[in-house]
């Protein structure tokens, strides 16, 4: 099957005066049809950053150096999204249409001077020639699908007058009312509670079957993303730094900063054994570490080129990658 | 929301008496009274009759306490719609205002609309291309239109308009006009002459309102919905006009209510520069010559239109304001 | 580790020892046209201030053979085209033949240089320090020269010496009538914040009233109630009460939401619970919380008073000639003859302007550097 989205050496750079800082560095992957990748890392490791420049969201002052993202739409050739035009028409079919996005803050990124169902209709009316009385009835069906009660009542509603979970649904009702073929979700549960996380996610995956849509879950918890991935990609200081099948990464991790992630879960950390936290902070964009990005905070510090000499990536085992100088 | 604008409107009653008492206060704090100056008047041409000053002052009431004075004219407005009488025009007060108010009234809104016209466009786009150089012209005649005073704009541009056009464009009416009873040629010609007032009015306003749509639209701009509605594929100028617009123009609404009173403020000095047929200068000349019936009848009045305004753009705001609409019900 | 922690603690220290007063100076230099506006505006009190001085002639001293005169300019090409001394070149009247009107025009060829330090006639700074010397003058006292760099009026008084000498009532009527409404409002509100309840409710419905209803007819009327021909002194500080009775709402509403912010903060309960009394807890630690905010919010409303004066004596119901302010010179430029003749007489609105533009920014300035919570 051909990738839906494929993700090659993309560089993305914010300008200051007179020097650009790298926020991501040579990432690449692909997402197929039915499938879900899971991008984790910490805040400040450009996983949004790659995520949003999929969209041609990338912030203003924000700039895409390097590398391509190739889109392949139902029928003809393949898309080039960095080539387009931002906030262009031809970027402006995609968005919202065959590739959606969900963000971290539901509250913050639903109007609040909209009702949920006219958000819902503008969306659809943006993307297909619909009367306005057909595009509320579909806004309803859909709020129906994402498992809201009495959907017709939400429809009236504004943000506010719902809790963060119904947001969150209403907010993935609004990504999916157009069938998009890729579903982007930034940190979808960061903001929900464990119980209501636990829906969300359940939800997703359920839709992500009905849709048959590729998904690209962005999160800072491996945990989430192991459940929910078939793919895993850990990002570091705009690196990607180990990537690969997900039991293939869970079970043996093959870099350092991904082992102390999953030590630092109850559920992956030998029993009785102290939960490891991992120590020091991400460094600042501005002050990256010379060699390799991660060795000022690595349990497993392996000599000087480490500190000298940036790792490429090696292969580990089949599909298996892992940017670090113990693997070389 | 709807017992939100009972209440609003119930509290619109004990304001009233408020400022009625205010205004009769005022009016009533110069030492002496019309009769002084009456008999001042007497006095100079010699033929001061005390009897006839003291034949009025028992007419009017002069010669009791405050708060009689006060009632009897409160009672008065509320059961005739009589306002009191004016020693200098000898007329009452109600027979000779009600022109003056009602061109007031309409230079002031007709000021509101042009104001916000030009100030939301020019706010919307200096956010959108904040530190252009656009931007900056706008925020630089911004701050000048605030820091000079309107009658002084008035004088400058009746200056200007002398200067190079020849002509005194001063007044609301031309001289065949002025004194002529209403017809569609006057209201033309009403029409015709108020730019220069809508100018010096609108100036000011539209300067602070520019800078409150943009700050408002600046800050709604960083907002994720915004980047949510890209991310629906609403085309740019969809996206703004939509979202953080729609948004930023809630603070921006309940801003009509501090610019009324700013506006019949300085709707009262422009007047008097411009010579307008409008509540300024007969305001001045009443209060120079403590007809003050007059006085505190514009005094009253100009507050009472103010509070009008002020009330409905509280009332505007709730129907527009879904959060507002619904944390009061 | 350990060395490093301490290290970064000491560094924390310093931070929150360097005060909010000094990070808030170092944040206010950012503001450029703030510190500009700064400079600004201590220049105009020092005008203000040696006014005496800085005047080239008493600012009514008449002058019956300059009536209405235009502005000197000051040049430093000479008729014959050489660069020379700067000078200014006399005023000659001429009467207009059809309306007999009086006009002046300069002479090329004769000319006096000007000088700083120029020796004048005696005058007393202040009222009581005799001095000769001013700050700007011709350098030949004798019946032709003048320098009259923004025109005279119409007794021919020189206008810039007017605006200098009034800058002293229109600058600091916008302090004291801050200062007045300060008390009050610093009262009120603070009365409003610290209490709530039924004070609060009164002070803030009182507020809510005034604000809601239209400052010139009322100030007008007020105005209108100060007697005349009182010592210009009284009208002086009734008119800054008038201002007052109405202006101190902004800076009540200001102080009340700082009480009531603060009266929640965890160091005023902390104070609480170790026993301090009430007055020792508004007094020690809620005043210096608050103080860099106020000082910014008073910034803002001193032009509103000096606009308020300014209008209030345009219309003839402030201070009263022989006084000197803005609004008082801007009088004289009432009616659409005088400016089509002498449109400098519009200049003191030129100088209203400047300072109101300039209290403006350093006012945004101050409240930029005030917000503790803002960009450092």
């Amino acid at each position: 099957m051909k990738d839906l989205i494929r993700v090659d050496e993309l560089s993305i750079g914010f300008g200051l005066k007179n020097w650009v800082i790298p926020a991501v560095e040579g990432v690449s992957f692909s997402v197929k049809p039915g499938e879900t990748l899971g991008i984790v890392g910490e805040s400040g490791s450009g996983k949004s950053l790659s995520a949003r420049a999929i969209l041609g969201l990338v912030p203003p002052g924000g700039l895409i150096t390097s590398g391509s993202i190739s889109y392949q739409p139902e029928s003809g050739d393949a898309v080039d999204i960095t080539s387009l035009p931002k906030n262009g028409r031809a970027i402006r079919k995609l968005r919202g249409a065959e590739i959606a996005m969900i963000f971290q803050e539901p509250m913050a990124s639903l109007s609040p001077v909209h009702t949920i169902g006219n958000q819902i209709v503008t969306t659809l009316r943006q993307h297909a020639d619909l009367s306005a009385a057909a595009a509320l009835s579909r806004a309803i069906e859909l709020l129906d699908q994402v498992g809201m009660a009495s959907p017709a009542i939400i429809a009236g509603q504004y943000a506010h007058q719902l809790s963060g979970g119904m947001r969150q649904r209403a907010m993935i009702a609004m990504a999916l009312s157009c069938s998009p073929r890729l579903l982007v979700c930034d940190e979808p549960t960061t903001a929900l509670d464990a119980t209501t996380e636990a829906q969300v996610v359940e939800l997703l995956m359920k839709l992500q079957q009905d849709f048959n849509m590729g998904m690209i879950f962005i999160s800072h918890n491996i945990g989430l993303v192991s459940e929910i991935a078939d793919r895993v990609m850990v990002m570091y200081l705009g690196q990607s730094i180990e990537s690969g099948a997900t039991e293939h990464v869970l079970k043996s991790p093959a870099h350092p900063y991904t082992r102390a992630l999953l030590n630092a879960l109850p559920a992956f950390a030998e029993a009785g054994a102290e939960l490891a936290t991992l120590q020091g902070a991400v460094p600042d964009l501005t002050a990256r570490p010379t060699g390799c990005s991660f060795h000022p905070r690595c349990a497993e510090f392996a000599g000087p080129q480490c500190e000298t000499e940036r790792p490429a990536i090696q292969v580990v085992t089949n599909q298996h990658l892992a940017r670090c100088h113990l693997h070389e | 929301m709807t017992g939100y604008i009972v209440r609003r409107i119930l509290w619109f009653i004990p304001t009233l008496l408020a400022v009625s008492l205010v205004s009769f206060a005022i009016i009533q704090l110069p030492p002496g009274d019309y009769l002084t100056v009456l008999e001042s008047q007497m006095g100079a041409e010699g033929d001061y009759n005390p009897e006839v000053v003291a034949r009025l002052r028992e007419r009017f009431g002069f010669d009791q306490p405050f708060m009689v004075q006060y009632g009897k004219w409160m009672w008065a407005m509320l059961a005739h719609g009589d306002l009191g009488y004016s020693f200098e025009w000898r007329v009452p007060v109600s027979s000779l205002i009600g022109e003056y108010l009602a061109l007031t009234v309409i230079v002031t809104a007709a000021t509101l609309i042009a104001t916000w016209l030009i100030a939301l466009p020019i706010g919307i786009y200096s956010a959108v291309r904040p530190y252009s150089i656009f931007d900056y012209i706008a925020t630089i005649l911004g701050f000048i239109g605030k820091a000079t005073p309107n009658f002084l704009l008035a004088l400058v541009l009746m200056w200007w308009a002398f200067d190079t056009f020849g002509a005194d464009v001063s007044g609301l009416f031309s001289p065949e006009y002025a004194n002529a009873p209403w017809s569609w040629a006057k209201v033309r010609d009403l029409i015709a002459h108020m730019w220069l007032p809508l100018i010096v009015l609108g100036t000011s306003g539209a300067a602070s309102l520019i800078r409150q749509m943009r700050a408002n639209v600046l800050d709604e701009l960083q907002k994720p919905y915004v980047e949510a509605a890209r991310a629906q594929g609403l085309p740019e100028w969809k996206v703004i006009l939509r979202y953080p617009v729609r948004v930023a123009l809630n603070p921006f609404l309940s801003t009509i209510g501090s610019s009324i009173p700013e506006l019949f403020s300085g709707a009262v000095t422009t007047a008097i520069v411009l010579n307008l047929p409008m509540a300024g200068p007969m305001l001045l000349r009443a209060l120079v010559s403590q007809d003050m019936y007059l006085a505190g009848s514009f005094i009253f009045l100009l507050s009472v239109f103010t509070l009008i305004g002020t009330l409905i753009s509280d009332i505007l705001l709730t129907l527009v304001d879904p959060r507002i609409r619904f944390e009061e019900s | 580790m350990s060395n490093a922690l301490s290290h970064e603690s000491a560094a924390l220290k310093a931070y929150a020892e360097a005060s909010g007063w000094r990070l808030g100076w170092a944040k206010f230099r950012r503001h450029k046209l703030a510190v500009v506006s700064l400079y600004i505006v201590g220049l105009l009190y020092l005008l203000a201030i040696f006014a005496e001085f800085f005047s080239p002639y008493d600012y009514s001293d008449i002058n019956r053979r300059h009536v209405l005169a235009p502005p000197q300019a000051v040049y430093v090409v000479d008729a014959s085209g050489q660069f020379t001394w700067p000078h200014v070149r006399a005023l000659k009247g001429q009467r207009d033949p059809v309306t007999r009107r009086l006009n002046y025009i300069e002479d090329p060829e004769n000319t006096f240089p000007v000088r700083l330090f120029a020796p004048s006639k005696p005058y007393k700074m202040w009222g009581f320090i005799p001095l000769e010397t001013r700050f700007i003058g011709v350098s030949t006292p004798n019946r032709q020269a003048s320098i009259f760099l923004l025109g005279t009026d119409s007794l021919g008084r020189d206008v810039l010496s007017r605006i200098f000498h009034g800058a002293r009532i229109s600058l600091s009527i916008g302090l004291v009538g801050v200062a007045l409404s300060f008390v009050i409002g610093i009262i009120l509100g603070g009365m409003s914040g610290y209490f709530g309840g039924w004070v609060d409710t009164i002070v803030q419905r009182t507020i809510d009233l005034l604000q809601s209803l239209p400052t010139i007819p009322l100030w007008m009327g007020l105005a209108a109630a100060v007697p005349p021909g009182q010592d210009p002194l009284v009208t002086y500080f009734m008119i800054t009460v008038i201002l007052s009775i109405i202006g101190w709402t902004g800076i009540a509403r200001v102080v009340r939401g700082r009480f009531l912010a603060l009266r929640e903060e965890d160091f005023v309960l902390a104070a609480r619970f170790s026993g301090a009394s009430e007055m020792r807890i508004i007094l020690r630690h809620m005043v210096p919380s608050f103080a860099s905010h106020i000082i910014a919010s008073l910034t803002l409303s001193i032009p509103e008073m000096i606009l308020a004066e300014t209008a209030l004596s345009f219309l003839g119901l402030g201070l009263q000639p022989p006084a000197v302010s803005w609004g008082v010179l801007l009088k004289d430029a009432q009616s659409l003859q005088v400016i089509s003749q002498a449109p400098w007489l519009l200049v003191p609105g030129l100088a209203v302007v400047i300072t109101v533009l300039a209290f403006n920014f350093l006012g945004d300035g101050l409240r930029d550097a005030s917000d503790p919570y803002g960009k450092v």
